[in-house]
């Protein structure tokens, strides 16, 4: 594939608006394409795109392109990886950008599997190589243990999910011109082989944790469903959300919706409370964007402290308890 | 395949050893062991002594993950003061077949691992046995859960836990009295800091042992064994102790590190690992029976092992026994008898060899070394008079006797101490 | 049924950092000695999904992995669980193969077994974190996967699949024959049993060789590679952590409270 040029974000939204992961793609991507001097391109499908592609514009694209059709109204595996492969050969971007959603994740893979194209996921840096022929992408391996640096073939296209967080999106501007490329009718119909049957959304209460300014998390040691009251009174208290590692998802005690790190979300507050987590690096890589960080861990030698700072060496049972009763009356 | 010659239980040294020597017999060998790989929960101090070795693997240092060779034993008494050493480097503890091997118990139980599944026993790993079959007075097997194995001869090489040996009705529960504990940490440091400061060249070696402070006087020791590219560095203390002065051996270890010349050694150091384990250290009058219908006790497990108080040896006694026990199921095979009156040749084999002999000689050291005035007394003794020799204070000195007398004054009795050196004598 | 289930060899992701390291010249990572490699957790679960199919449905179910003869330890472990039969595909020829390469082998040999209703991978191996593989595989072969399952069932000759998403649950119908990869979500992986493990210590595993599976050499190992690995480095996320300390509990809890009173969200 020859005469490669510009990036192609592959745009998600919700309600009629883009999600932050695209608005943080789309900042990247203009970073990127400073240095190689090309486009900036955002991919949008579903209905009613038009808004949509008018703050895809303000937020740095500067060109769109639309398959608008009900066939792309929700996610769905075959028909995402076809309609993307098929924007993909229409504008040969140097770069395909998505985020490490659930689309980026299962997308990602087929796209470049079908394409040929380079792969990088979960990548949390990016930037042009100095021969500006290649990208070099820095990704957390080995459950966060370590970090790899790669680089794309030159004249290969590339394809990477870039992890939450780790690009900022530009501030918007509603002056920002761009061009609306409708290719519809350009693109195949998609063979769907996968059919959605049900779908179930997890309920969350309260703040959404990739959002949440606050988020107080509880992990293995803190030993039953019981115990998360605690964490949610600690929580409320101080306006958060809650957070949860592996191990209290994999007791039943929280939904999955609730895990943080590496397979779970991928989160910045300002305030990250750990309490009964020990620190494993699948969830740590989770919680390196938090401001501050307090942990609460009877085990004074626990990973988790290493990372933290300020630290509560002692059992939660016999402090939380005691913190919530005095910040209650303290906040009433 | 639903029946095998012989069912071992433990893959540490005294387990392996017996496989290996049934496997290449030529023997249907099945070995249990419970931790999710071998080696995964064995510690030790971390230097193996004498032949043994060699004649379960020929020049074994040739392709086991050997850390380094003992070239310098060290016995030093510390206290809060300073301490005494005694340094002993031999040339020909370098020259093969070596006198000691530096090892890591988590790589080399599992190398010895790998040796037995080549000699064609299986390995079970991530097993716990809970209990044996019984018929009548015979050991027909073991059992884990609802799953049944038979076998001939089960060789219990369970270690220092030993609940089945107890279970056999072998022997009695283990008092605290008889029974040590050892903590230990593995500190990294780069291989030319190791070897800067301990004074090594290329796979040289130091065996350090160390009585007094470190213990807080309780009877027992401190060891340091350089590894490659880290320290193993632990206490050991009588549990009985323990309990009743409430001390926990994790403090111990804590102490020991800060003392200054603990301090020193580690210096920069990161702690890799931590591991706690018991040791059965009584003597000749602890060992239980060794063998029944269809069961022999080896190692740790059957308490065979020499603790003199400077060094503690026990995996040797373990591969030893080991041994001992494959031949005896090797004769028992040839028989078709697995009873007692077979297996009771397994004690012979004993007697003859190092292993009891060497515990008979040393029989009186476990009683000898519970003396709290080892630990206490005599370092701070032996450290003081070093001081008063060494030091040069512009004045004339004294005589060494006297300087003696003015250090023992008022805190032992010349007897006290002639009939320590006494009994010393005859224990270790 | 017949079930192929696709299984890596990893460094134990469970290794606490300070075992961890790495051969910066080369970019390498050092095992550390006396810990040895694991079966990669999602293909445990994998070997898992496929039991329960198994046991429900009968059927026959074929562990396959790309490595050397090392291997054969997790080969064996998922025997060990209840695969019927194990099988190594081992060539120099693959060495530093990147995710397209590795599922390009998978793929011939998957072609070579022949028979197959259902193709099962991890979502992803826990020593790279790509969870590219087993698309690469599905495109190859030219069948419908869906990734991140949690429950995979098979019903009347069709495959439904109830997957994880960030937020929930979805459930689709797929046509066999099928790939699935499988998250953590699916539950635990069944320990092997005595008997388990003794049978598959006895069991012939096959080594297929590059050449045995038909090959195509431009299409494996360092220089078909798609992307470069220029570094590889340990991260150090260290902050200075200062410790609320006091007399008691109750000294610790107030010092603690009142340092969230600053930091907590005023409304
Ligand atoms: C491939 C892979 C991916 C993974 N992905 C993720 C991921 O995305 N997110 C994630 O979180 N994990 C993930 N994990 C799991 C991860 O490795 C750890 O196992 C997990 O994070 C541990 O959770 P924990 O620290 O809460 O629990 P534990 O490991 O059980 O630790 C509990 C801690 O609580 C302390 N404690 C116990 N009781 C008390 C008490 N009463 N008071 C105070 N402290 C107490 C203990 O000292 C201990 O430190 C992954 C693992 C693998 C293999
Ligand atoms: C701190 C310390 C320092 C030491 N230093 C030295 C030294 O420097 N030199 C020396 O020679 N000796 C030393 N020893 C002693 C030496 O470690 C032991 O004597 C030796 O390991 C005994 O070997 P073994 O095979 O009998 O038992 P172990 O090595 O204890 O092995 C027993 C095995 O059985 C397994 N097991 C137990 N129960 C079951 C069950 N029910 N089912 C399945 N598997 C089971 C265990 O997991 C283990 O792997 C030291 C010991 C300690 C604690
Ligand atoms: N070398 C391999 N041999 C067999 N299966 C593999 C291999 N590498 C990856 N896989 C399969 O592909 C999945 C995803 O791997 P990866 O894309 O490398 O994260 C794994 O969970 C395995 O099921």
């Amino acid at each position: 594939m020859n005469n490669l040029r510009g990036i192609l974000v592959v745009g998600e939204t919700e309600g009629g608006k883009l999600n932050p992961i695209t608005h943080e793609l789309l900042g990247g991507a203009r970073e990127l394409v400073k240095i190689i001097e090309e486009e900036a391109s955002l991919l949008l499908m579903g209905e009613e795109l038009a808004p949509v592609a008018q703050e895809g514009i303000s937020f740095g694209a500067d060109k769109i392109f639309i398959v608008e059709s009900p066939l792309y109204r929700d996610y769905n595996p075959d028909s995402y990886a076809h309609l993307i492969c098929g924007v993909c050969k229409k504008a040969n971007p140097r770069l395909c950008l998505m985020g490490h959603t659930d689309l980026g994740r299962e997308a990602a893979p087929r796209v470049s599997a079908r394409l040929g194209a380079g792969i990088c996921m979960d990548c949390v840096e990016l930037r042009v190589d100095s021969s500006k022929q290649s990208f070099v992408q820095t990704r957390p391996v080995f459950g966060g243990k370590a970090m790899a640096e790669i680089t794309s073939l030159p004249g290969n296209i590339q394809i990477d999910t870039v992890r939450r967080k780790s690009m900022s999106p530009i501030s918007p501007s509603v002056d920002r011109k761009g061009e609306i490329v409708d290719l519809t009718n350009e693109i195949d119909p998609p063979m769907i082989r996968a059919k959605l049957v049900n779908q179930r959304r997890q309920e969350s209460e309260g703040i959404d944790l990739e959002k949440a300014k606050v988020i107080v998390a509880g992990g293995g040691g803190i030993g039953n469903r019981e115990g998360f009251e605690r964490i949610k009174e600690l929580a409320q208290l101080l306006g958060g959300a809650v957070g949860t590692t592996r191990v209290p998802v994999d007791e039943g005690w929280v939904p999955h919706s609730l895990e943080i790190g590496q397979t779970g979300k991928i989160v910045s507050p300002d305030l990250y409370v750990a309490v009964g987590i020990s620190g494993a690096t699948q969830h740590v890589t989770g919680i390196l964007g938090s401001k501050y960080i307090i942990a609460i861990n009877k085990d004074p030698d626990a990973n988790i402290f290493k990372v933290s700072n300020l630290g509560v060496a002692a059992d939660y049972k016999e402090v939380l308890p005691r913190v919530i009763e005095s910040l209650k009356t303290l906040i009433q | 395949m639903d029946r095998f010659d012989a069912i071992v239980v433990g893959a540490g040294p005294a387990g392996c050893a017996s496989a290996l020597v049934m496997a290449k017999a030529g023997l249907k060998v099945l070995v249990f062991e419970r931790g999710k790989y071998v080696g995964a929960k064995n510690m030790w101090g971390g230097a193996f002594f004498g032949p043994q070795i060699n004649y379960l693997f020929p020049n074994f240092w040739e392709e086991a993950p050997v850390e380094r060779l003992v070239t310098r034993h060290v016995i030093s008494f510390l206290t809060g003061k300073g301490s005494v050493s005694v340094d002993f480097k031999s040339t020909d503890f370098g020259i093969p077949p070596y006198n000691g091997f530096i090892l890591l118990r988590a790589k080399f139980d599992l190398w010895m691992a790998k040796q037995v599944e080549k000699a064609g026993a299986i390995l079970a790993t991530g097993l716990k046995v809970d209990d044996l079959l019984v018929e009548g007075e015979k050991v027909k097997g073991v059992k884990i859960g609802k799953e049944e194995f038979h076998s001939d001869v089960v060789i219990l090489a369970e270690g220092a836990n030993s609940l089945l040996t107890q279970k056999a009705g072998l022997r009695k529960e283990f008092s605290s009295e008889d029974i040590k504990q050892g903590v230990k940490e593995v500190i990294q440091l780069s291989r030319k800091t190791i070897e800067e400061r301990f004074n090594l060249k290329g796979n040289e070696g130091v065996a350090m042992e160390f009585v007094g402070l470190c213990t807080r006087g309780l009877p027992g020791g401190g060891f340091l064994y350089t590894n490659k590219e880290s320290l193993s560095l632990g206490v050991v203390a009588q549990l009985s102790d323990l309990i009743k002065n409430r001390v926990k051996t994790l403090d111990l270890l804590e102490e020991f590190k800060t003392h200054p010349e603990i301090g020193k050694l580690i210096e920069g150091g990161q702690t890799v690992e931590y591991s706690a384990h018991l040791i059965p250290v009584a003597g000749l009058g602890m060992i239980p029976r060794l063998y029944r219908d269809g069961l022999l006790v080896t190692g740790d497990a059957g308490a065979l092992l020499l603790g003199t108080g400077l060094i503690l040896e026990g995996a040797n006694f373990a591969i030893a026994s080991g041994m001992a026990a494959a031949e005896t199921v090797k004769m028992a095979k040839e028989r078709e008898d697995f009873s007692q009156r077979t297996l009771s040749h397994y004690q012979q084999i004993l007697k003859e060899s190092f292993v009891l002999q060497d515990l008979e000689t040393f029989k009186k050291a476990p009683k000898f070394l519970k003396n709290a005035r080892i630990y206490h007394l005599y370092p701070e003794l032996i450290v003081e008079m070093a001081e008063k020799i060494f030091r040069n204070n512009g004045e004339p000195r004294k005589g060494t006797f006297r300087m003696v007398r003015e250090v023992l004054k008022g805190r032992i009795s010349i007897w006290q101490l002639f009939s320590d050196v006494m009994k010393a004598r005859k224990a270790i | 049924m017949e079930i192929i289930v696709c299984i890596k060899q990893i460094l134990d992701p469970d290794l606490p950092p300070a075992k961890f390291m790495v051969d910066k010249e080369r970019n390498k990572v050092i095992p550390p000695e006396g810990i040895p490699f694991v079966i990669n957790p999602y293909d445990a679960l994998a070997v898992e999904a496929a039991l329960k199919i198994k046991d429900e449905k009968g059927g026959k179910i074929t562990v396959i992995t790309i490595g050397d003869k090392s291997t054969e330890d997790i080969v064996r472990k998922a025997l060990a669980m209840g695969a019927d039969e194990g099988l190594i595909i081992s060539d120099t020829i693959f060495e530093e193969s990147d995710s397209f390469a590795v599922g390009y082998i998978l793929a011939q040999g998957i072609k070579k077994i022949g028979r197959y209703d259902l193709i099962l991978c991890g979502r992803q191996a826990a020593d790279w974190d790509n969870g590219v593989v087993g698309s690469v595989v599905a495109e190859y072969l030219g069948i419908p996967i869906v990734t991140r399952a949690k429950d995979v069932k098979v019903v009347n000759g069709r495959v439904n699949v109830e997957r994880v998403t960030t937020d929930g649950f979805e459930t689709f119908e797929l046509e066999l024959p099928a790939l699935i990869t499988v998250s953590s979500e699916l539950g635990q992986a069944r320990l092997p049993s005595g008997w388990g493990i003794i049978k598959a210590a006895s069991k012939e595993i096959p080594i297929w060789s590059g050449k045995e599976i038909e090959t195509d050499i431009s299409k494996v190992g360092k220089k078909a590679s798609r992307n470069q690995l220029m570094r590889l480095i340990i991260p150090s996320y260290e902050r200075r952590c200062e410790f609320i300390t006091g007399e008691d509990l109750h000294e610790i809890s107030a010092k603690l409270t009142s340092k969230l009173m600053e930091r907590r969200i005023h409304e």
